[in-house]
This record gives structure tokens, C-alpha cells and sequence, in this order.
């Protein structure tokens, strides 16, 4: 920032500052906001800052600065690395061999645990990620040399990690197409009215792939599609050989046609008992139970906005409050509910 | 898992509801005795209501081979 009397605040030290910063446009190290202390600064020092700045330092507009970050950095969804990191953060655990870099355009994690095996990664490569509501599938490329072992993993905007491939249980290297459950599988639901499915992903277990070919990997993101997510890619050390090391390239999300959000036209809930002639339809939220009393939850949507051919259709619901465990079923109902 | 959404497909009652008007409707329901559970309605944040997510493809469809056509060649003038 701009500041007379803070240490570091003086034209001098902001021109260096962002003069010595990562020229990165897919890295958020790569943007600076600087602060003007308009009471002890003005446009003078503003100008002295701009006019001290080197030629690939950009002076933009904030709303030029969010769009820049919006589509360089949560937005970029396929990674070739070509031409360096991409915004990648390599990090490692710290032990001599340890490597998290770029090498001939790709990403090369190693390392090893020097004869003592753990289950730290010895390197990580991760990258914050804004998924689009089509997004369907995480696919990359990579091969092995040594005994170096992979693992997947994704962050949720919650904190929670998921694990979308383990360290033995890589999926078969081959493109992966989401197949409709008939029954059964996590996400199934069925009703005697309508019928509701999930996706379940295919997956191989037992599957390290510890070979220098490369092979194409994709993994099912249809859970998180719509949310800010950081990838996480790390390598660990196998426990056999010298040089346990993993190479990572051509990360993409594949994309489902376009994706139409439509909010409902209605929705409410009803309730037996001495709730039945209530009326919740401008409640915030839509309940169900079938405990102490009924209460079952309606939506209504209008279609006459969407076209072309339809690749798939999901209802999301978002959990507000859930006592234990509980299902809860979807049918489809007239519309004039 | 609250605030993370959950998704269901409903592709077969979308599919069918375009075929057959311009509406589709769902009840949400316990399927067992179970206890109450909330999700965020329309006049919840928007982050959280409820969403219809329908994925589209405008491929240009498919055109059948035309067999060749025979035409009358035989010049009609019109009328005087």
C-alpha cells in the first residue's frame, strides 16, 4: 500500500514490489491491489508507482482485474503446460530428494523416503479450480518412474478432502464415461412413482499403474460440479527402487453440452396434523419427514426456455438442517399440485 | 452433508416433461420412516435454493438419404 510513515508504504518500495512479483497470469501471485492512504498520499505518488513499473507490469481497472483473475485462474480449465506452471503451487515434505517442478512440459513430482516409508506425499502439486455445473470429468495424463505412487484428491469450498484416486486404486487408462445405475449404487433412489438415479463411476481397484507409459486417467467430478475446488496431485514413494517420481500432464475438465440452470417456479412443503391447512409457500425452507408427523416438499419448474437435445437433468437440493441419518425419495407429480 | 448440495438425475421426467408440456414438478418425500430433514427453498439465498440443472446439446440433426426423384420434364406453358 501506499502509506507516508509505514515502513515498506513509499513509492520506492511499492514500484519494487510489484516489479519483483510472479509474472504469472494463471497464479493469483500473479495480480496486486495496491492501497492508496488518500489522507497522506494522492495521485502524484500514484503516478510516480506507475510511471516506475516495468513493461509486463499491466495497470488495470478493478473490474478488468476480476475479469483477468476470473478467467485466468478459477475459470482455466485445461492445463497443457507447455509454456510453464499454469498456476500450479508445487510443494514438497521436505526430504533431500523431494521435487515439485516443471520439466519439459509437465509436471514431475518425486521423491523418496529414504528406505522409511510413510504415508506423507513427498510432493504436491494443487491448483484452486472453479468447477462449471457441466463439469463431468477430471481426465490427465500421467506416467511413473520408480516406485512412485499417485493419489488424487480434491478440496471442497468446505474444507473437506475427497479423495478421487488412491495410491493403489487408480482407474482403468481408459476414458471414463459415467454409466446410468439400472439399481443400486451410492445416489440411487427408487420410488414407485418415478424413478431417480445417480451416476456411479467406474473404477479398477488394485490399480497403481507404476509404469513409464503414459496413460490417460479420468476421474468422476459430477459431485462437485458447480463448486470452487482445489485439485491436489501427489506423488509418495512406493517403498522399492531409487527414483520414485510421477509425471502429471494435459489436465482438463470435460464438460457436459451447456449447462441451463432454472430456478423453480414454486415450491413449498405441507404437513399433517395440526399443520395440514397451513401454508409454508413462502417458508425458506422445504421440509420432509416421516417421524413424529408427514411432511413431504413440492417444486415446480418451467421448461419452455430450454433446447436442443437434452444430455441429462438434475434436480439439486441443498441441506439445511438433517436430524441423523435419513432418505429421502424424488417422484414426479402433476403440475397442479 | 449441510450446504453441500446434493444432486439426483431426472433426466427421464425433463425428457417426458418436454415431449408433453412445458412444466415438470417433483415431490420430495421421506421413503421410510425418517426423521425430518430441511433443504433451502426458492426464498432461501440464492447459493442455496433449489436449481433445475438441464445440459444441452444443438448438434443439427441427423438428415436422412434422399432417394433419387424421377420428375416430369414435359413443359406446361400456362393458360392464355
Amino acid at each position: 500500500m501506499l502509506w507516508t510513515g509505514l515502513s515498506g508504504a513509499d513509492e520506492a518500495s511499492v514500484t519494487a514490489a510489484l516489479n519483483s512479483a510472479a509474472r504469472d497470469p494463471y497464479s493469483s501471485a500473479g495480480y496486486s491491489l495496491v492501497m492508496v492512504h488518500v489522507w497522506s498520499k494522492d495521485l502524484t505518488s500514484v503516478q510516480t508507482v506507475i510511471n516506475g513499473l516495468a513493461p509486463p507490469v499491466r495497470v488495470v481497472t478493478p473490474g478488468e482485474l476480476v475479469a483477468l483473475m476470473t478467467t485466468n485462474i478459477a475459470g482455466k480449465h485445461t492445463f497443457d503446460f507447455e509454456a510453464g506452471l499454469l498456476g500450479w503451487a508445487g510443494t514438497t515434505s521436505g526430504k533431500p530428494s523431494d521435487r515439485a517442478d516443471w520439466l519439459d512440459g509437465a509436471l514431475r513430482l518425486a521423491g523418496s523416503d529414504a528406505g522409511i516409508a510413510d504415508t506423507v506425499p513427498n510432493a504436491t502439486f494443487s491448483r484452486p479450480v472453479s468447477l462449471p455445473l457441466n463439469a463431468t470429468q477430471l481426465r490427465f495424463d500421467t506416467r511413473a518412474e520408480g516406485d512412485g505412487l499417485l493419489r488424487v484428491r480434491l478440496r471442497r469450498a468446505n474444507g473437506v478432502f475427497v479423495t478421487l484416486a488412491d495410491w493403489n486404486s487408480l482407474p482403468a487408462p481408459n476414458p471414463l464415461t459415467p454409466s446410468l445405475s439400472p439399481s443400486g449404487g451410492e445416489g440411487v433412489r427408487r420410488t414407485g412413482e418415478g424413478v431417480v438415479q445417480g451416476f456411479n463411476a467406474r473404477m479398477d481397484s488394485g490399480n497403481s499403474l507404476r509404469d513409464q507409459s503414459w496413460h490417460t486417467l479420468a476421474l468422476d467430478l459430477m459431485p462437485y460440479a458447480g463448486e470452487d475446488v482445489t485439485f491436489h496431485f501427489e506423488q509418495n514413494d512406493g517403498g522399492s527402487g531409487v527414483n520414485h517420481a510421477r509425471y502429471i500432464d494435459n489436465i482438463g475438465v470435460d464438460k457436459l453440452g451447456v449447462a441451463d440452470v432454472i430456478e423453480p417456479e414454486a415450491d413449498s412443503y405441507a404437513r399433517d396434523g395440526a399443520f395440514a391447512s397451513a401454508n409454508f409457500g413462502s417458508a425458506s425452507v422445504l421440509s420432509t419427514s416421516q417421524d413424529t408427523d408427514t411432511q413431504e416438499s413440492y417444486l415446480r419448474f418451467v421448461l419452455t426456455n430450454v433446447s436442443g437435445r437434452v444430455l441429462e437433468a438434475r434436480l439439486r437440493l441443498t441441506p439445511v438442517a438433517v436430524t441423523g441419518g435419513a432418505t429421502n425419495a424424488i417422484a414426479v407429480v402433476p403440475d397442479n399440485y | 452433508m449441510q450446504n453441500l448440495p446434493i444432486e439426483v438425475s431426472v433426466i427421464d421426467a425433463v425428457q417426458e416433461a418436454l415431449t408433453n408440456g412445458s412444466r415438470v414438478s417433483f415431490r420430495v418425500f421421506a421413503a421410510d420412516a425418517a426423521p425430518p430433514v430441511t433443504y433451502a427453498s426458492r426464498e432461501a439465498h440464492a447459493l442455496y435454493a433449489p436449481r433445475l440443472l438441464v445440459f444441452t446439446s444443438n448438434t443439427p440433426p441427423n438428415i436422412s438419404t434422399l432417394p433419387d426423384q424421377t420428375t416430369d420434364e414435359t413443359f406446361r406453358s400456362p393458360c392464355p
